[in-house]
């Protein structure tokens, strides 16, 4: 039983990393109708910003995540502007876009920093023992911000006006446009919600993985399954399928098999929707 | 006339300074017309991705020979001078990029290709036809299947890895024997050691000494959260965890997570400075000094070689000397490890052959050169390449105690030379033991 219990706290703490990375996605999707194949990369990005903040510049990780946080919503508002012609055009132009953006993104950091792998000291190296469990704090900080990033969205959707907003825009662009509201500037703001995520979130997983130019690749892929696993456009359902792959990732390398466990999350991920074709939540959860 | 005299011998001496210059220049101009020609070396190498800290490394390793060759007036075969061209490329351990750049360079008329990638097999697919030798690293098995005949791997004793893990373990450099090792748990990298050296040779090994394996899983190479697979291995409650030749991905990242679990078991770790790189060697060395590793790895610089091993590898102290002085000023310690005296040694071994051959644009006379089976003396060691195998083999450094004498209490060092499963290039070597530890007993004793 003990063992059980550590398999699923750490298929909860990877979950939360899924989550992190699945909520900016489902947010460009269920505001924007924007799939951004290239998520991942930003997640690549805020990594490597943070080694080179952390390694050349500011030997302080908070003043580097804050940095990244910033830089990630500036990089957002930049690239918002590529994926602008494409809103309603279908996904190929968008497809092909994001997948541009992965080649220079990945090139990019490979023709600058080079390709052999980076590491980030992480400062929060506290172990805290439950029992036979032990959980660092970095993994508390990991879980503790995919929750509290998950109660603000939810807590900015439902009762701030900008938030209301955005869902109106995300419920029916064209009737959002007419009583008022700056879709566009919504579609903006939702975009650079979720690259500020993503960034961030490689900031905070650098400690705890390696830095490399395809570290994205993975996640992206997990992403994508979150947020469709979830329903398409459910913030909250991409959320909740995040652990749910976290804990079957985990549970599958403890109990079958440490080689197929990335394999079977999609496993797992076709059978919910040969059931639910429409994911775990069909409808919108925020 | 004074003033006359004086002319006629200024005169003069312009006249036989301006011979003077018109020999020098002639000179000039007739060795700068000697026939140089160009010999174009490649390597087409995954400096980003899994194995980039030891693609890198060879990258580093084979630049510096070939400067060196060139820096010394490039390498002449019957009176034709050549010097080498060096061309670069990353295959971003992407089997489509590594045909693509196998294809590229032999496009652009190279005749050698230092190779390590995904993609062996389908890019020996275009080195062959060519008659391009394509130097690799042993995997996969298939590289030098029957009917290649211009691609050269290296190649693993099928039962080195088997002697390597004897009952009982030891310590690289000290004197401790370790016993009470019966159940072992294993993690390879799904890249890693070929399966026919592990399969054949370890498990055959470890069977016949009665050791079990308790838990034995493979893990991508770009996996890095290891906190589920260290939560199974403790389930397993292995005696000893054995590392089999992890990628620079890995190796970041399993201490650390390993002493945050507060698990702190013996682990013998293959090899793990050749394939890491710089941040590779040293968590393998943070490693050694602080979670009970015992690492099995090649000689480095800053390895003093006792004689009797040099004897046994066979290598040329001189070459090594230099090496290690030329190379480390210009890239620094960090880069020392395995893979770029790999590099190294296999530019310097193939350009040999080249020479040897007679032709060196031709691959069947490079061929003819290697089937010679001559071997030659690297900064290494001794590489040497048989034919029947179609591999050139390294020397392995792996220094293990052997079985213990009772009655005299000395244990014999096993030094693991490679090369066929037949190979004899092991010494045994009498060496006192300081201490034993039985694990098993210790465990016992202390209820744990």
């Amino acid at each position: 039983m003990g063992y059980f219990l550590e398999f699923l706290i750490n298929g909860i703490v990877t979950g939360s990393v899924y989550t992190l990375i699945a909520v900016g996605l489902s947010l460009t999707f269920s505001i924007m109708k924007l799939i951004n194949f290239a998520h991942g990369e930003f997640y690549m990005i805020g990594a490597y910003a943070s080694w080179v903040i952390v390694s050349h510049l500011v030997d302080n990780w908070w003043l580097s995540f804050f940095l990244v946080v910033m830089g990630g919503a500036a990089l957002g508002v930049l690239i918002e502007r590529v994926f602008r012609p494409t809103y309603g055009r279908g996904l190929l132009s968008q497809f092909t876009i994001s997948l541009g953006l992965v080649i220079i993104m990945q090139d990019s950091i490979i023709a600058t920093l080079g390709g052999v792998t980076r590491h980030v000291q992480s400062i929060f190296t506290t172990v805290r023992q439950f029992g036979n469990i032990r959980i660092t704090d970095q993994r508390f900080l990991i879980f503790g911000l995919s929750v509290a990033t998950l109660t603000a969205l939810f807590l900015f959707f439902r009762y701030t006006k900008t938030g209301k907003a955005m869902r109106a825009t995300a419920g029916n662009k064209l009737a959002a446009g007419m009583i008022g509201i700056k879709t566009n500037r919504m579609a903006m703001y939702a975009f650079i919600t979720g690259i500020a995520l993503a960034a961030a979130s490689g900031a905070l997983l650098a400690p705890l993985y390696v830095v490399q130019p395809f570290m994205g690749t993975r996640l992206t892929g997990i992403a994508f399954a979150a947020c469709v696993l979830g329903g398409l456009g459910s913030i909250g359902g991409a959320a909740i399928a995040g652990f749910v792959l976290g804990i079957v990732e985990s549970l599958f390398a403890a109990y079958v098999s440490i080689e197929w466990s990335y394999a079977a999350i999609f496993a797992v991920f076709v059978a919910i929707l040969l059931f639910k074709p429409l994911g775990l939540f069909g409808r919108e959860v925020f | 006339m004074k003033h006359k005299r004086f002319f006629v011998v200024i005169a003069v001496f312009l006249a036989a300074a301006a011979l003077a210059i018109a020999a020098g220049t002639s000179e000039k101009g007739a060795s700068s017309k000697e026939n140089v020609k160009i010999f174009k070396f490649g390597a087409n190498l995954g400096l980003t991705g899994e194995l980039s800290g030891y693609c890198t490394a060879t990258a580093k390793g084979t630049r510096l020979a070939i400067d060196q060759i060139n820096e010394a007036g490039g390498f002449v075969v019957k009176g034709q001078r050549y010097k080498i061209e060096y061309i670069e490329m990353d295959n971003r351990w992407d089997p489509k990029v590594d045909v693509a750049n196998t294809t590229k360079l032999v496009e652009q008329g190279v005749r050698m290709i230092q190779y390590v990638g995904p993609a062996g097999v389908a890019s020996q697919a275009i080195t062959e036809p060519e008659k391009v030798i394509l130097i690799m690293p042993g995997f996969p098995a298939e590289v030098t299947r029957p009917g290649i005949k211009y691609t050269f791997a290296t190649g693993w004793s099928e039962n080195m890895l088997g002697k390597a893990f004897p009952k009982i373990f030891g310590p690289s450099g000290a004197n401790t024997l370790i016993t009470g090792c019966d159940k072992l748990a294993i993690l390879t990298p799904i890249e890693g050691m070929p399966e026919n050296v592990y399969n054949s040779g370890l498990r055959k090994a470890l069977e016949a000494k009665g050791i079990s394996i308790v838990f034995d899983e493979k893990v991508a190479a770009d996996v890095t959260d290891f906190t589920t697979i260290i939560a199974k291995i403790k389930m397993a409650d292995p005696d000893a965890l054995l590392f089999l030749n992890f990628a620079n991905l890995n190796h970041l990242k399993i201490y650390p997570q390993m002493k945050d679990a507060g698990y702190q078991p013996l682990v013998v770790e293959v090899d793990p400075i050749s394939g890491g790189g710089p941040q590779a060697k040293q968590t393998a060395t943070a490693a050694a000094s602080g979670h009970n590793v015992e690492i099995m790895y090649y000689f480095n610089s800053r390895t003093t070689i006792p004689d009797w091993a040099a004897k046994s590898l066979a290598f040329d102290p001189e070459k090594r000397k230099n090496y290690f002085d030329t190379f480390i000023p210009k890239y620094g310690i960090e880069w020392d490890v395995a893979g770029s005296i790999h590099g190294f040694d296999f530019v310097k071994a193939w350009i040999g052959y080249a020479v040897m051959g007679g032709d060196p644009m031709n691959g069947d006379a490079i061929v003819a050169a290697a089937d010679t089976e001559t071997p030659y003396f690297g900064a290494m060691a001794k590489t040497w390449y048989y034919k029947d195998t179609h591999r050139f083999v390294l020397p392995s450094y792996f220094v293990t105690h052997n079985d213990i004498d009772e009655k005299t209490g000395m244990s014999t060092v096993l030094l693991l030379g490679g090369g066929r499963s037949t190979d004899s290039h092991s010494l045994n070597i009498p060496i006192t033991i300081d201490q034993q530890i039985d694990l098993k007993k210790f465990r016992a004793k202390w209820g744990y």
